[in-house]
């Protein structure tokens, strides 16, 4: 019996299956792929190796824009938030805030959203380190795992949903659930493919101990200053910039990286200042001399 | 004889918990009323009646940090009118805030967003009032 | 032992402090039902105890306790591994409502009555020990029958309730209030003393403002000294409530050393 002969719910009840199969092996051949990947070495991971491994490429350049803000080496100026020049970088900076600070000094950087187009790549310093850690899988495994999940969930969609889509239109069939359901497999195949740096499960337990070991650095960025430059750039690779949009003493720095439509959208995104650091929501305290 | 010396004593007891009431919150209207009370140094009381309407300030400042972002400048105005009429915070931690949000959403002042920024910024306080803020989140 | 009061921003600066003991947390702050948050289970599995701080008991209420801020305190204290639970010897709310701000009571013979079966009543709710603060006032009630540090001891005699000492509190009631130091020292019960508060505040004229957001002023660090010579070392919990600039770190750190050295050098002393 051919298969493109079965009227639409018999056909369902076979394409959804399929695809639903071809995503869960996918994604248990990318699960097999990070357990059985990389030799575990004890490593010293900076805030650039914290931030790759947690956020990947846009993560470091957000960790290194922090740092350069929060040194004073960049500023911010103007209410498009365009990010200059203000100090010189220090003499032993690391390559990615030196590639940082060179797109500042050649190009228009108004968001640290524009960075991305010309940081790049920042990974070729990290890679390395992290692949011969275990943490992420190398690039040949990378380049596997994309090209063999990504040919796994469009194989469905290759034999059975276009042909069927295909059959269907010229018979004047409705076909609009099942281009749906072709689309929620080429999603699949465009996130597996998008893959660039996957982490094995070290990886993933490394991320998870960083991430526990500094909770406390995150709470004091939040709401605090969060400690020197350095640490500020681990928090951001670490937690992402989310940390930095609602710290009360980072309000100067809020506009750059929220971005032209966060700016508009959310109140708190104005730089006018987004916390009162006095009061205690009713403790003991308050500067108005209460005496607790 | 001695249960009867213990009913005594215990009448005795919520008759000074009465007067002590009435005193307390003659001295509390005083303070929020900035007015002034018999016996008291009335400089003093003044000055903790300032003291007690800025940390009302900063509480609310603290509470809601974004609205207070978005009013800039206006804010202490605000609360100042605010205040004048609601001289009273309400019971609770949340119940002034909620009341100055109230007399903000009809001076048509109240900020957009100003929810979803507060999550941001506090997620570790819902801890503690997360249920009332959700309850409000609904009806806002 | 050194102490400091926990609050979000100084997080990463309590965590890489190592010869912090102790931490307090403001009770109003956290919930007693749900587990610990990270910064704090991190510092209790390194060893560091969490004594709950309430403000909103109302002991010097004239309604008893209320129950549910008792059941918080107690769950709070349970799920912090806590040894004791503070409150501040002040009532904050009356005739319904709340003043937010810490309030001072009239010292009266009829007053001590209901502060005792107060704290009496909220022992026996807690299922671990209370201590009660002194707290700041700018205004005294008239009228007063005894002094303060009277009031104090007599409560503390009465109710076998435990004494926290906040020695920038006594400053500012002496300084505002003009009585002399020494006399209320002698007057306290330091085998029931718990722990001691030590905070920064101004002098705006001649009255000083406990703000708990300025730098501690030298004479509420000798007073310190006094009461750590008197008292036999006891445990000093640095608080810091507001104005965190970008420095803080180092101002706090700088604090804390300054305390810790009181500290040792007073037990050193007792110990010759």
């Amino acid at each position: 019996m051919n298969e493109f002969d079965l009227i639409g719910s018999q056909f369902l009840a076979l394409y959804i299956p399929v695809t639903l199969g071809t995503i869960f092996g996918a994604m248990a051949t990318r699960y097999a792929l990070k357990v059985t990947s990389g030799e575990y070495r004890d490593i010293e991971l900076s805030a650039y190796d914290a931030a790759y491994l947690s956020g990947g490429d846009r993560r470091v350049v957000d960790a290194a824009a922090a740092k350069l803000l929060a040194s004073d080496v960049l500023s911010i100026s103007g209410s498009r938030a365009t990010i200059t020049i203000k100090n010189e970088l220090p003499k032993d900076a690391d390559p990615i805030e030196r590639s940082v600070f060179q797109a500042a000094r050649n190009h228009t950087i108004n968001y640290v959203a524009d960075f991305y187009k010309y940081v790049t790549p920042v990974s070729n310093n990290i890679r390395p380190k992290l692949i011969e850690a275990g943490l992420i899988l190398s690039d040949t495994r990378t380049a596997a795992l994309r090209v063999i999940c990504a040919l796994m969930v469009l194989g469905p969609i290759e034999v059975l949903g276009v042909p069927k889509v295909l059959f269907g239109m010229e018979r004047h069939k409705p076909v609009g659930f099942l281009v749906l359901l072709c689309l929620v497999g080429l999603a699949a195949a465009v996130y597996f493919i998008r893959q660039s740096c996957v982490r094995t499960s070290r990886g993933d337990a490394a991320v998870a101990y960083l991430q526990e070991e500094n909770r406390a650095l995150e709470y004091s960025v939040k709401y605090g200053d969060g400690g020197s430059s350095n640490e500020l750039a681990m928090a951001t690779g670490l937690f992402g910039t989310a940390v930095l949009l609602t710290s009360p003493l980072l309000v100067s720095m809020r506009p750059a990286f929220a971005g032209p439509v966060r700016t508009s959208g959310s109140s708190c995104s104005s730089s006018s200042g987004c916390g009162s650091s006095c009061g205690g929501g009713g403790c003991g305290g308050g500067c108005g001399g209460c005496g607790g | 004889m001695l249960a009867k010396g213990a009913a005594q004593q215990r009448s005795k007891l919520s008759c000074a918990r009465a007067k002590l009431a009435a005193q307390q919150t003659a001295l509390m209207q005083a303070l929020t009323a900035h007015s002034q009370l018999a016996g008291f140094d009335s400089e003093r009381l003044q000055l903790t009646a300032i003291s007690l309407q800025q940390k009302r300030l900063r509480t609310l400042e603290h509470a809601h940090p974004c609205i207070a972002a978005a009013l800039g400048s206006s804010f202490t105005e605000l609360f100042n009118e605010y205040s004048e009429i609601h001289p009273i915070p309400g019971p609770g931690q949340t119940a002034d805030v909620l009341q100055f949000m109230d007399y903000l959403a009809k001076c048509d002042l109240l900020p957009e967003n100003h929810w979803r920024a507060y999550f941001l910024h506090y997620g570790w306080k819902f801890q503690c009032n997360w249920w009332h803020l959700l309850r409000r989140f609904k009806l806002n | 032992m050194l102490g400091i009061g926990w609050r979000p921003e100084l997080a990463w600066m309590i965590h890489k402090r190592k010869d912090i003991g102790f931490v307090e947390i403001l009770a109003e702050d956290f919930s007693s039902t749900l587990k610990p948050i990270v910064p704090i289970k991190q510092l209790i599995n390194r060893g560091v105890e969490v004594i709950v701080h309430g403000t909103t008991l109302n002991v010097g209420g004239s309604e008893t306790p209320n129950r549910a801020s008792l059941a918080h305190l107690n769950g709070l204290a349970r799920q912090h591994n806590s040894p004791l639970v503070s409150e501040h010897l002040a009532f904050v709310k009356a005739g319904g409502f709340e003043s937010g701000h810490l309030l001072p009571i009239q010292r009266t013979q009829e007053n001590l009555e209901i502060v005792v079966e107060n704290i009496l009543i909220a022992q026996e709710a807690l299922s671990v020990p209370l201590a009660i603060e002194n707290i700041a006032t700018l205004f005294e009630w008239p009228n007063n029958e005894m002094d303060e540090a009277t009031f104090l001891a007599e409560v503390v005699s009465r109710t076998g309730v435990s004494l926290l000492l906040d020695v920038a509190n006594l400053f500012a009631n002496a300084t505002n209030h003009k009585f002399d130091v020494d006399d209320y020292l002698k007057k306290l019960p330091y085998e029931k003393l718990a722990y001691v508060h030590v905070a920064g505040g101004i002098f705006k004229g001649q009255l000083y403002h406990d703000t708990h957001c300025h730098s501690i002023k030298n004479p509420v660090l000798h007073l310190l000294q006094k009461v750590c010579t008197t008292a036999g070392s006891p445990r000093v919990l640095l608080e810091r409530d507001g104005i965190f600039p970008a420095n803080l770190d180092q101002e706090l750190n700088h604090e804390l050393d300054v305390i810790k050295q009181i500290s040792e050098q007073t037990r050193l002393s007792h110990a010759s």
